[in-house]
């Protein structure tokens, strides 16, 4: 075991290989992949920029040693981590009133993906945060950040085929959505809306 | 394959090629680039370290009151001095909350139950305007709160303008600098921080 400071251990078997050490040197290279997992998860750029931040904060506030889990995994669980505590917290203030109007962007035009590559961006993000908390990190970790079936699985705590049913879901609703269409899996549904276990 | 795999899968497709166009902003590149160092160098060194710098940025990018130079101070200085290192401990009562005030306008002291220890205090003179500033301390984040005496600080064209618990606020941005300001008491409060989000400085907003 390292000597000296708070050593941050992810909780993973023994069997699961040696320690290592997440390298803060590496971490702008996933900047990219983070922010626009962030942005999916937000809905809205600022708040993007905000949780990148933060979760960047308090994963180098001390050592981080992992297992067999890669850096982008675990970066994208704490990012995860940190929006859902925001998230809570936030419900707890009273909200905070635009009163000239210079956030409220309209809504895009339903019907047609927009040729527009950053309203495109925009607005595809705001359908995604808009998800169930179960199809949205799925989709986010597998289809915004890139990580495998397998990975996504680990990085929030289900199973492979999890992953894949969500994944099929959250595709048709995030498609559905864009089109202006109803929902395929309403409210009511049982298969819609399943809480994600905590990572 | 079915329909709906199509069409899953097509979207799968779209999401993924319109993630691959979206890169960070270059402000978090260079915040995310500072932040080793700054974190272990601890939490005084990095406030003092990069005081003069963050102090650079916020004359340059706010110096400048709508319609010209103006003799008053900006909201850009007084961040800066919010942002400078606090000069002594801050005053505390019988009950171990904090004491300090500007004009009768209080900073707000949640003790252990909030987010925002105060740390420390601070009297400048800003454009000639008496100055009372108050550091706070949370998880490793610092922000400053400066309470100027005087007329209000002009706020600069496309800030952000919200009401938050019913005070009316408003917001500046800059990289990964956050300014919040609102009036009070006929003073200009001001509250600065970098690398911290809105929804947290807004817990200094609310006076206790």
């Amino acid at each position: 075991m390292p000597a000296g400071g708070t050593v941050a251990v992810v909780a993973t078997p023994a069997s699961d290989g040696p320690l290592r050490r997440l390298d803060p040197e590496d971490l702008g290279d996933h900047l990219d992949r983070l922010y626009r997992a962030a942005w999916a998860l937000c809905g809205r750029r600022e708040d993007a920029e905000d949780l990148v931040q933060e979760t960047y904060a308090r994963v180098l506030a001390r050592p981080r040693w992992l297992r067999r889990e890669d850096d982008l995994a675990y970066l994208l669980r704490a990012l995860r981590n940190e929006y859902v505590s925001r998230a809570r917290a936030a419900a707890r203030r009273p909200s905070p009133v635009a009163i000239d109007g210079l956030h409220a962007e309209p809504p895009a035009p339903r019907g047609a993906w927009n040729p527009d590559a950053a309203l495109e961006a925009r607005e595809l993000f705001a359908v995604i945060a808009a998800l169930p908390p179960a199809a949205r990190d799925v989709l986010v970790a597998v289809d915004v950040v890139g990580l495998s079936y397998g990975e996504a699985g680990r990085a929030l705590g289900v199973r492979e085929a999890t992953v894949t049913t969500r994944l099929h879901r959250a595709r048709l609703r995030v498609a559905a959505a864009l089109h202006g269409e109803p929902d395929p899996l309403p409210a009511s549904d049982p298969r819609a809306g399943a809480r994600p276990r905590t990572a | 394959m079915t329909g709906g795999d199509d069409r899953a899968a097509e979207v799968g497709r779209r999401i993924r090629t319109v993630s691959d166009g979206v890169r960070a902003p270059a402000s978090l590149r260079l915040a995310s680039a500072s932040e080793p160092v700054s974190r272990r160098a601890g939490l005084w060194r990095p406030v003092v370290a990069g005081g003069a710098m963050v102090a650079l940025v916020l004359v340059a990018i706010l110096a400048f009151a709508p319609g010209g130079r103006s003799p008053q101070p900006s909201l850009g200085d007084a961040a800066a001095v919010a942002l400078r290192a606090p000069q002594q401990a801050p005053p505390r009562g019988p009950d171990g909350r904090l004491t300090v005030s500007s004009g009768g306008v209080r900073f707000p002291d949640y003790g252990a139950q909030a987010g925002w220890r105060p740390v420390g205090t601070r009297t400048d003179r800003l454009g000639g305007r008496t100055t009372v500033s108050v550091a706070y301390d949370a998880s490793g984040a610092r922000a400053g709160y400066a309470i100027v005496a005087g007329a209000p600080l002009p706020v600069p064209a496309g800030a952000q303008r919200l009401v938050y618990k019913g005070v009316p606020v408003a917001v500046v941005r800059h990289g990964d600098l956050r300014i919040v300001t609102w009036r009070r008491g006929g003073r200009t409060c001001v509250v600065a921080a970098r690398g911290t989000s809105l929804d947290r400085l807004l817990d200094l907003v609310a006076q206790r």
